[in-house]
């Protein structure tokens, strides 16, 4: 980091003042609670036994056979509440309570984190209340009915697009308002400093099991790691452990929705330009005014139109390649995988596959690719089976 | 600088239209308005509130590639007409996507006073002061009634404009008092240096303004203006009679 909170040109607090008192106090508390042996051992034992870590490191032979390299799964949708997002929740829950605070507010886009929030809120007595676009919530009925029965407060946005940028900012306002007893507990690797290095932080575990479980399994580094990016938060973690190991290709694949030339997609580190949105400056989908565009992706938790400023950061300095796949290629993707090796990877997840597919060709056998499957497609079963409608009819 | 005993009423650019919505601006300078702060319409304003974010969809369904040069364009004329004080309050993004550079050279053109940047913290503000300080126009800075003390001194000490007093915690909205700390807070600020102070979010009675306006030396309208304005829809005239009725009734000019 060049300047406190910022990656090269990236990063940054653009908050109102109003906010400065919260974050600075978040960012004073974070280095300070981390660093505590209770936090620590709270934290490794519920990583261990509640979400069920360390997740497995899988060679999937089949899927290995069909692209010509060895192809390794990081097997995140295993974990409880099905996708990467609980390593986070996890973790900033137990900040939120060494630093006193009562009620919990996050944001949500496919529903997963306001899933993994409203569990680890349950986990810990904490009131949760949950801010979702009414189009997502529509679009992803079942999980909007688990933060309910779990006992969240659930509440639909519905000004702009009504998806998780609408949903972001009014989790901002709620903040705005409820300074006082109130943590926000963001999803991804964006918004204000510290947000982007305290998630990523928490997500680096999967980096780091990966890269230890690839030794054990082959004596040393992968070739490449393949992740999809919405926010960048499971790309941020399993690329963390990876980022001074220069021979490991970083590809990051964004959604390409109806194609990067259509208007319609969410890739921002593609077709977005220095912009600033939800406290920070990264790469953000603009029109020639600088208002937001509005992103598009068949999964929700793609949609949205900026990513974390680490993740633009290290597509400026080379480091990291960015690829992207549309939703046509992601739904056949997510039938690939599920008849290849018996998992059905979420929507999301679907865009790292397609990638992986589009890599046929070019690999050699000696490759080693982990893919990261940050989450398990159980929660899109009605896009899948509206699409399955549309292309028999 | 120089903010004395100011009425600044806040509208949004392009709010029915473009042009109605300088009509309206136009009507609040007649019936006396000191000031005039212009809101340049954003798809994501995270400091406004529910109010205001509305008025900023109903300019941009109505021009949807509506620029800041735009904005700058239009109310240039009534500086000059005037003479009275116009900021713009706009949203760091749209600074940063035409470059700070770009922006100051083009207020300091079109006459406009400075900027407004609810987003930007004295943190980040450096490449944009530079720009502001190198075209001669302004800055607000924000404090509110969470800010520490220590804080104030430093915003108060850089400070080269006027200082935005925000009235309560939270976005802007109607609310049903004027918070009574603030005027401790008036006198933190006054200790480091004599700045106009204007005190706006929640600001929307006669009886707000008169008593902000007793320990401070502007008072911001904001949200209860764009209301009355939108209730006006799309005539002329009764824009015009509208704005200015709520101006001179905000003054205590009428008997309402």
């Amino acid at each position: 980091m060049s300047k406190k909170g910022h990656f090269g040109g990236y990063g940054g607090q653009f908050i109102p003042e109003t906010l400065y008192p919260a974050v600075r106090a978040l960012e004073e508390a974070y280095p300070k609670i981390i660093k505590t042996k209770s936090f620590q051992s709270e934290l490794k034992a519920l990583l261990k036994d509640y979400v069920g870590r360390p997740s497995p490191l899988y060679k999937a032979t089949r899927l290995s056979e069909a692209v010509g390299c060895s192809v390794y799964l990081k097997r995140e949708d295993l974990n409880h509440t099905g996708a990467h997002k609980i390593n986070n929740t996890i973790g900033q829950i137990l900040l939120a309570k060494h630093m006193g605070k009562k009620r919990i507010i996050a944001e949500t886009g496919a529903g997963q984190h306001g899933v993994a929030t409203a569990t680890v809120c349950a986990l810990m007595g904490l009131k949760c209340v949950v801010y979702m676009g009414e189009e997502d919530v529509n679009r992803q009925a079942l999980n909007a009915y688990r933060m309910k029965l779990l006992g969240a407060e659930l509440i639909p946005v519905s000004h702009g697009s009504k998806t998780l940028k609408d949903a972001t900012t009014e989790a901002i306002r709620d903040w705005m308002l409820n300074v006082d007893d109130t943590y926000y507990l963001i999803g991804s690797v964006v918004g204000p400093h510290p947000y982007p290095t305290i998630v990523r932080d928490f997500q680096a575990i999967i980096g780091k099991e990966s890269k230890r479980q690839m030794r054990a399994m082959t004596g040393g580094l992968p070739t490449a790691v393949i992740a999809c990016v919405g926010g960048g938060s499971n790309a941020m973690g399993i690329f963390h452990s990876f980022v001074k190991e220069k021979s490991v290709r970083l590809i990051a694949v964004e959604a390409g929705g109806e194609g990067l030339s259509s208007g319609h997609h969410s890739a921002s580190l593609q077709k977005g330009q220095s912009g600033i949105l939800h406290g920070a400056k990264s790469y953000l989908l603009q029109t020639k005014t600088g208002q937001v565009q509005l992103a598009h992706s068949i999964s929700a938790g793609l949609d949205y139109p900026g990513v974390g400023p680490e993740l633009s950061f290290l597509k400026d300095e080379g480091r990291m390649e960015v690829m992207s796949a549309t939703d046509k290629q992601a739904l056949a993707a997510c039938q690939w995988v599920s008849r290849l090796e018996g998992i059905i990877p979420a929507l999301e997840t679907s865009h790292a596959f397609a990638a992986l597919k589009q890599l046929k060709g070019s690999v050699k056998k000696s490759d080693h690719i982990i893919v990261n499957v940050s989450g398990r497609g159980d929660k899109d079963m009605e896009t899948l089976m509206a699409h399955d409608k549309d292309t028999a009819s | 600088m120089k903010i004395t005993k100011a009425l600044m009423p806040f509208l949004t650019y392009g709010d029915p239209t473009p042009a109605l919505s300088l009509v309206a601006i136009e009507a609040c300078l007649k019936a006396g308005a000191d000031v005039i702060e212009v809101g340049v319409p954003f798809s994501d304003p995270v400091a406004d509130g529910p109010t205001i974010q509305a008025s900023h969809q109903r300019a941009l369904a109505e021009t949807p590639d509506l620029s800041v040069q735009d904005v700058i364009k239009g109310i240039s004329p009534l500086v000059t007409k005037y003479g009275k004080p116009i900021f713009l309050m706009l949203s760091v993004n749209l600074i940063n996507h035409m470059g700070s550079e770009v922006f100051f050279k083009q207020l300091e053109k079109g006459g406009v006073s400075g900027a407004i940047i609810p987003d930007l913290l004295m943190e980040e503000s450096a490449e944009y002061r530079k720009w502001a300080k190198k075209t001669g126009r302004v800055i607000a800075d924000f404090i509110t009634p969470v800010t520490p003390p220590t804080r104030i001194q430093k915003i108060v000490a850089q400070s080269n404009g006027f200082i935005y007093l925000i009235a309560s915690t939270g976005i802007t909205g109607v609310r049903d008092r004027v918070d009574q700390s603030l005027k401790s807070i008036t006198k933190t600020i006054r200790a480091v240096k004599n700045v106009p102070i204007a005190v706006g979010f929640g600001i929307s009675t006669p009886e707000h303004v008169t008593s902000v306006l007793e320990f401070a030396d502007g008072a911001i309208v904001g949200s209860a203006l764009v209301a009355q304005l939108a209730q006006a829809g799309r005539s002329k005239s009764a824009i015009q009679s509208t704005m200015s009725q709520a101006i001179k009734n905000l003054k205590g000019l009428s008997p309402e």
